[in-house]
């Protein structure tokens, strides 16, 4: 009985790797799309694993802790630079930054307006009972 | 075309289902099919596991492989998949526990905990507090879209199932495991009469069809190589050829024996699993160059163990120890390059995010 | 040295044209004022090389020599290989000679022109490509000469190149002497393809084309397109609309190139190609009825042209007809000899007459200050002695005075004329020749003396402009007065004379200023006047010039193809009494009635004027000769140039701005992948990446 092939771990990196890569190709959410960029390092460390442990060689291991300790660095000043994206336009959407097209196109927006939730009905009020107090408005309020 | 479709359909089929699980299930602004895509991309899933599970193993590693594969496929599926970005962040955390067990099938315990602590730890509960700082309303406009979808997993897919199909071609190993087989039996016969009815000797016939079939399926052999394997021919008297005949059997035996770890060894290099340099002489492997810090280092990969035919495995037991000497000795520059980097990019980040001069516009 | 010219013979088209590449390039900056000497150093080299060569040839050598081969055109050898027999060395002697000599007056008459080392490189060019070409052994050297002469004429007619009327009369004249050179191209390749010896490496070698000519079926079509080729170099009709216009150029040129050399080319042409002339007794004919024709019409026009220098330009186009007369009337063995050394002879005396003439036309025209219309002076003989004395020399020998030198050599071309009409075919067609010849003679005679008289004779007038220091840019003032308008008065002249010196300086006018040219003008007037008056009774009457190119060039040890043409035993020379004492009697007739009419009733000539008013416009409009052409062939070609501007300008810069829009198009095509979105270009990058692996993997 052989152990579990080579084959097998590398087709479950290729396959981890791939769905990171859609998911990156595909979201719009900044950090989401970063997760997924991780994922694709997640893949490669299963394959770097894999091999270390099939040629018996300590290098795949030692490579994949340099790969985590990248990965919080990169984790780190992304998240720096999202932050600072983020407080510009507000939103984490990664189509909001097109600034570097061509400057005769047109940006790409979106078609079609997310349903508005419904609204909620309104709360039930009391009638009024009694006399309106006269109010005397007072400076610096913001209600 | 059709030629590679029969070849690859194992992976093809899983590659083509998880493609319309994706598509269907990916987030849209009037709803996603995520019923259809979850029960698509389970079937694919299970095809997939299916394919991976077929293979001659110790009955644990193989549940334990394929339990973690499935859980961090299907924590994959649900990251890319999931309008709700804690979800999503969450079921990462999902698959790197999954890759860690798998980390551990592979003799790596210091990197699974270390993964553990660090990623899943520290690093995915940072991006949970910057989710939770920017995105308090829950989901957004762009959570609920996706770029072009269609085109995203075709792009994904076929890279996919290119890197699967090239895998598989590279480590198809079925071909040649019953020559394999019949080598490590070879390797324990008693005597020749024994030798001659494993490998199906035909003494009338010219050549041994055992080495043809071989030499077809392993066509990177050196000559060097083949006048090995001939003596085979030789020993086994076949083609009636009698010059040996006054050579003891005893010896003859022994030849053919290690004659017969040298074709596993041999066919084991080829399906790239291992690189053993055996030396013939004593049966014994010997390692090329010893590493003056012990525990293994690419010099001394492990061999066939003669007794049992089986490949010797030597990942030494002390990883944490063997890590950190490799670490400190042969890999000491990439980690002062890492600690560099590692300062460089807190300061980086405390400089960036901490900008409060520019902020709205 | 006087036995074989074949060392230095090369010398004499190679001096002259280092000369002129040493002026061009050494002139502008270093040798500004002394650019003559180069060139003048080379013409008189090349003379006394010419000497040299003539002396061999009468010592009896006849021969070539190849000097170098300059390609080889599959089994054609095209080399440069010169020739030395009496023809050439006749023609060798006429041009360095005469060429020196007009080197030597242009030094004077040029002065301080701005661009005068650029006019004696032209010159020395000039002299370089008109002694190849009459030197040269096969057909393709004698095109390039020929070639050569064209450039440096509209080079020399353009000299004054910021006149339009100078640019414009170059570009006629070399574009209608490129008519007559097509014709000489397609001659010379039907002599060479249907010649019996056309696969020889020397089959456009003359030797060669005469020895074959009897060969050749297309011998008739290709000597009627040498005569074309002839026609269009010396100006007969209708080729000749060029060289009045070409008078446009400074004076030293029309005497060099349009009286003495170049328009001799075709002459020479025609002498040297006998042999085959010989064989065509038809084209003979067409030869001499045009020539006879040309020189009638010529004499016509020149009696009512206002301008000395366009007289003397026609009178040219007439002595050019007499000359194809001769050659035309060579048609019998009996009359070879004596017609082709008529025709050379007339060649040698007119060189030096006319360019006497137009030398001294020069002279006058630098006196009076540019000017050149007749009838803006008059009576000059008292202001410019020397002028006078050499004009009236160079008068009379064109007018065929008795014992002057036009005297003998027309008489040897009628003689010549009358005897084709005794012995050759279409006799009768000659004998009408002749009487055409005859008139035209006297006609000669009238108009040269006409202009003699208007100039020299009667009230003396000077113009202004004689005696302002008129400044050295001479171009612009003369060239107007050709009698191109119809016959009305010319007071546009007038303005035009005082407008034509604005650039003069306007001081006080110093009448008492010596008129006349400096010597070193009037020094080559006065050796051309000498040679003009003596050199005709010296070699013709004699015998000598006809002997000379009989023994060293007809009947020479290597000459091929006169073998046949010629009667077996030499003709003794003998005078033609009856002819010299009528041709005697009608030049001095002519005097007289020039005499008559313009200096003892100058009336006379407007009563008749007036009278044959229609007459007298056609002549002096030159017969409308210009305008026809005009509406001829130059309104086509202009409307022609229109469409191909029209398909330029539309169609093919169209295309070319297309070919331009292309990338710019596939830009436009291109240009929507950068949108912006980092996804889009990583979508872009995974799709790549996945092509390439399947690429592999289908493999």
């Amino acid at each position: 009985m052989t152990p579990v092939s080579l084959e097998s771990y590398l087709l479950v990196g290729a396959a981890l790797f791939t769905l990171g890569l859609v998911g990156f190709l595909t979201r719009r959410n900044l950090i989401i799309m970063f997760l997924c960029a991780e994922m694709m390092l997640q893949g490669v460390a299963i394959n770097l694993v894999a091999f270390a442990r099939y040629r018996g060689n300590m290098g795949g291991q030692v490579l994949t802790l340099f790969i985590i300790a990248v990965a919080a660095c990169e984790a780190a000043i992304s998240l720096a630079l999202i932050l600072v994206l983020f407080k510009r336009r507000k939103s984490l959407d990664v189509s909001l930054w097109q600034d570097l097209r061509e400057p005769d196109q047109d940006p790409i927006e979106d078609e079609e307006p997310l349903p508005t939730p419904p609204r909620a009905a309104p709360l039930p009020t009391l009638p009024v009972a009694g006399r309106e107090p006269v109010s005397v408005p007072k400076e610096n309020s913001h209600v | 075309m059709e030629r590679l479709i029969r070849e690859f359909w194992p992976m093809l089929l899983p590659t083509a289902l998880g493609f319309a699980a994706v598509y269907f299930a990916a987030p849209r602004v009037r709803g996603s099919k995520w019923a259809l895509g979850a029960m698509l991309g389970g079937g694919a899933l299970a095809v997939f596991i299916l394919r991976l599970g077929m293979m001659n193993a110790i009955w644990q590693e193989r549940m334990l492989f394929l339990i973690f594969s499935a859980v961090a496929l299907a924590g994959g599926f649900m990251l890319v998949t999931h309008k709700n970005p804690a979800y999503a962040a969450l079921s990462f955390t999902l698959v790197i526990i999954a890759s860690c067990g798998l980390f551990l099938l592979n003799g790596a315990p210091f990197l699974m905990a270390a993964t553990i602590i660090i990623y899943a730890g520290a690093i995915l509960v940072t991006f949970l507090f910057v989710l939770m700082l920017a995105q308090q309303a829950g989901i957004s406009d762009a959570d609920a879209r996706t770029r072009e979808p269609f085109l995203a997993c075709l792009a994904g897919f076929i890279l996919l199932g290119a890197l699967l199909s090239v895998i598989q071609r590279t480590y198809d190993q079925r071909k040649l495991q019953p020559f394999l087989e019949q080598a490590r039996r070879l390797m324990l016969a008693q005597d020749l009469t024994e030798a001659k009815a494993i490998l199906v000797v035909d003494e009338e016939a010219r050549s041994l069809k055992f080495l043809d079939d071989l030499y077809e399926l392993m066509p990177n052999l050196s000559d060097r190589d083949r006048d090995e394997m001939i003596n085979l021919e030789v020993y086994l008297a076949v083609g009636n050829l009698d010059e040996m005949s006054k050579i003891d059997e005893m010896r003859k035996i022994g030849e053919v024996r290690k004659i017969g770890e040298f074709i596993l060894n041999k066919g084991l290099e080829t399906g790239n699993l291992f690189q053993p340099p055996v030396d013939l002489s004593n049966g014994k492997s010997k390692p090329i160059a010893q590493s003056p810090f012990g525990g293994t280092s690419s010099a001394e990969p492990p061999a066939v163990d003669p007794k049992t035919g089986r490949p010797r495995e030597r990942l030494p037991a002390a990883n944490v120890d063997v890590i950190g000497r490799s670490l400190f000795t042969e890999y000491l520059i990439p980690v002062l390059g890492a600690a560099v980097l590692l300062l460089v990019a807190t300061i980086g980040a405390i400089v960036i995010a901490g900008r409060t001069g520019e902020v709205l516009r | 040295m006087f036995d074989d010219p074949r060392p230095y013979l090369w010398l004499i088209p190679a001096l002259p044209f280092l000369g002129a590449v040493l002026a061009a390039f050494l002139g502008p900056r270093y040798l500004k004022d002394k650019s003559h000497w180069p060139v003048l150093l080379g013409s008189v080299g090349a003379c006394f090389f010419a000497v040299l060569t003539a002396i061999s040839v009468g010592n009896g050598f006849v021969g070539a020599k190849v000097y170098y081969t300059w390609f080889s055109l599959g089994n054609l050898d095209v080399t440069f290989a010169l020739r030395a027999d009496a023809l050439t060395a006749v023609m060798l002697l006429t041009v360095t000679f005469i060429g020196s000599l007009i080197v030597i007056f242009a030094i004077g008459y040029m002065h301080g022109d701005p661009g005068y080392p650029r006019f004696f490189a032209a010159v020395g060019l000039f002299l370089a490509a008109m002694t190849l070409l009459v030197s040269a052994d096969n057909f393709i050297l004698l095109y390039a000469g020929w070639e050569g002469v064209g450039v440096c004429s509209y080079l020399l007619i353009g000299f004054w190149y910021h006149k339009p009327s100078a640019a414009a009369a170059a570009r006629k004249a070399f574009l209608v002497t490129r008519l007559g050179d097509i014709g000489l191209f397609i001659g010379i390749v039907l002599l060479w393809l249907h010649g019996p010896h056309s696969h020889s490496p020397h089959s456009l070698d003359m030797d060669t084309v005469f020895a074959g000519a009897a060969g050749n079926v297309w011998l008739g079509v290709a000597c009627f397109c040498l005569f074309v080729g002839a026609a269009g170099k010396s100006a007969q009709f209708p080729l000749h609309v060029w060289l009045p216009d070409a008078m446009e150029g400074p004076t030293p040129v029309s005497a060099l190139i349009h009286a003495a050399t170049m328009v001799t080319a075709g002459v020479y042409l025609l002498a040297r190609c006998t042999p085959l002339f010989v064989l065509v007794p038809e084209v003979q004919l067409i030869v001499a009825v045009v020539a006879a024709f040309t020189s009638l019409l010529a004499a016509l026009i020149a009696l009512t042209q206002t301008d000395l220098k366009k007289v003397m330009a026609y009178s040219t186009i007439s002595q050019l007809g007499y000359m194809f007369l001769a050659l035309g009337s060579a048609n019998h063995p009996k009359l070879v000899v004596l017609a082709v050394s008529a025709a050379i002879f007339h060649l040698f005396t007119h060189a030096f007459f006319k360019a006497l003439l137009f030398l001294a036309s020069g002279s006058v025209m630098h006196a009076m200050g540019n000017i050149i219309d007749m009838r803006r002076f008059g009576g000059l003989r008292k202001v410019l002695p020397t002028t006078h004395w050499t004009f009236l020399c160079g008068a009379a020998a064109l007018a065929g005075i008795p014992f002057l030198s036009g005297f003998w050599s027309k008489d040897d071309i009628v003689a010549a004329t009358l005897g084709a009409s005794h012995y050759g075919m279409f006799g009768s067609v000659y004998h009408g020749l002749f009487i055409i010849a005859m008139i035209t003679a006297g006609l000669t005679a009238f108009y040269t003396f006409r202009a003699y008289f208007l100039t020299f004779w009667g009230e003396t007038r000077v113009p202004d402009e004689a005696y302002m220091d008129h400044g050295h840019a001479h171009g612009d003032a003369h060239a107007d007065a050709h009698g191109h308008d119809a016959g009305h008065g010319h007071a546009a002249h007038a303005d035009h004379g005082v407008a034509a010196h604005a650039h003069g300086e306007s001081g006080p006018i110093d009448r008492s200023k010596k008129l006349e040219s400096p010597p070193m003008m009037l020094v080559p007037l006065m050796i051309l006047a000498v040679g003009a008056l003596f050199v005709g009774i010296a070699l013709g009457p004699t015998g000598l010039f006809a002997h000379f190119l009989e023994d060293h060039w007809m009947r020479g040890t290597g000459a091929t193809g006169f073998t046949g043409l010629l009667p077996f035993e030499k003709e003794a020379h003998h005078l033609h009494w009856d002819l010299m004492i009528l041709s005697g009697v009608i030049a001095l007739a002519g005097v007289g009635l020039a005499f008559f009419f313009y200096v003892k009733s100058p009336a006379v000539p407007a009563r008749i004027a007036r009278s044959a008013s229609g007459l007298y416009d056609l002549s002096r409009n030159l017969f409308y000769l210009d305008e026809i052409f005009a509406a001829l062939i130059v309104k086509p070609a202009a409307a022609l140039a229109q469409v191909m501007r029209v398909i330029d300008f539309y169609i093919v810069d169209g295309l070319v701005d297309l070919a331009g829009q292309v990338p710019t198009f596939i830009g436009f095509l291109v240009r929507p992948i950068q949108n912006g979105l980092v996804q889009f270009y990583a979508l872009l990058m995974a799709l790549g990446v996945g092509g390439f692996l399947l690429a592999i993997l289908l493999k």
